[in-house]
């Protein structure tokens, strides 16, 4: 798995860094462009498991398996998710009373208590978190056949089993 | 015990014996992809289903969850009971067409789950060209989209796609198939009583 984390986590770092400049861009900038803003994210987070395959084709030895692409963008999205849950809580709660207005503008004049909005706020956004883990594990699983040209039959994997490890064969004959 | 073949042998054996999955695990995988799809489907159909039904809160809950992955757009969306769905229209037919290739996966792989196999990389072409001509077409203004053309596009994306996320899934929740069905594959065995003792090793070195 550790050979997994780093070209998950450089993905992921990567795509934070662009997303972040692009969010102030369109917030502060071009604030009509929030929709082409949300298109870009999804882009990016399909990007992020894009990346994480590259960088793990790059450094592996075996070939990169579909298996491997789908973990490789969970992971990266797991990451993507959770910095983007670290970032987004302090906004929620600096920019709460707007946030709980608007939502108010969408429930149309129904009543709704506070807690209730909280708990809405607190479900949509795991709800985002998963959508943002799943489209990056679709990157991931693309990017495999995208980057991975190497022939997966001729290659020896390492030995995965105990009696791979400890095959007879495998120590020298006694000697005479 | 057989001792014929070398390691390296073995390790061949088990490279290409992990192309078979055990079927019971292999169906799980794919009911579990097929249960999330459809979880996500109807999520995506929920969304107006409860704005319509006057469950403000569920309803704004589902859009905004799914703000981050499509720009939700309701002039590109389509609209059930006077409200538009969750996603785009392109993002609907991509959902959905990821439904049914998981759904037609079985059917078109010889009714079998067992074998793992992915389509060769210049589908992905193949797949991407209609969607990706479709939206640069339409952005740079030769040819004006529609909702039946971005959802078309995108559905057969979505089930192109879908004959690698399945593979994928049975991959990661599937264990190789070690119950043999070649008849030539002999499973390594080895018992405690034939490896080296401490004090053997410790002698020979």
């Amino acid at each position: 798995m550790n050979s997994k984390l780093r070209p998950a986590l450089k993905a992921a770092a990567i795509v934070i860094v662009i997303n972040v400049i692009l969010i102030f861009v369109i917030r502060f900038l071009a604030p009509a462009a929030q929709p082409l803003g949300n298109l870009l994210s999804c882009l990016l987070t399909i990007a992020a498991g894009l990346l994480a395959v590259k960088f793990y084709v790059a450094q592996s030895s075996v070939p990169a398996t579909l298996g491997d692409g789908a973990k490789l963008g969970a992971l990266a999205g797991a990451f993507l998710a959770s910095v983007s849950l670290l970032l987004l809580v302090p906004l929620l709660f600096l920019g709460r009373e707007q946030l709980y207005a608007q939502l108010a503008a969408q429930l149309e004049g129904q009543t709704v208590s506070s807690e209730m909005l909280t708990v809405s706020i607190i479900i949509a956004t795991l709800i985002a978190l998963l959508f943002l883990t799943l489209v990056s594990t679709l990157g991931g699983i693309i990017g495999v056949p995208l980057f991975e040209k190497r022939d997966k039959t001729t290659s020896n994997p390492p030995p995965t089993t105990t009696a791979d490890n400890f095959n007879s064969s495998n120590f020298p004959p006694p000697a005479a | 015990m057989k001792q014929g073949k070398s390691s390296r042998t073995s390790f061949t054996n088990q490279s290409a014996r992990r192309q078979d999955y055990l079927p019971s695990r292999a169906c799980f995988a794919w009911c579990a992809t097929l249960a999330l799809m459809l979880l996500i489907v109807l999520l995506m159909f929920a969304a107006p289903f409860f704005k319509a039904h006057n469950h403000s809160l569920l309803s704004s809950i589902i859009y905004t969850g799914l703000r981050p992955v499509c720009h939700q757009q309701a002039a590109r969306s389509f609209h059930l009971f006077a409200y538009p769905l969750a996603v785009c229209a392109r993002c609907t037919g991509i959902y959905i067409g990821v439904l049914a290739g998981t759904i037609l996966f079985p059917c078109l792989n010889n009714f079998s789950l067992a074998r793992k196999s992915a389509p060769r990389r210049i589908y992905i072409f193949v797949a991407l060209a209609p969607v990706t001509l479709d939206w640069l077409l339409g952005a740079i203004g030769i040819w004006a989209n529609t909702h039946f053309s971005r959802f078309m596009t995108g559905a057969f994306f979505g089930a192109w796609a879908a004959f690698y996320i399945v593979p994928a899934m049975i991959e990661c929740v599937a264990r190789p198939n070690l119950e043999c069905d070649d008849a030539t594959y002999q499973p390594q065995r080895f018992s405690t009583a034939e490896l080296p003792t401490a004090k053997v090793v410790a002698e020979k070195i």
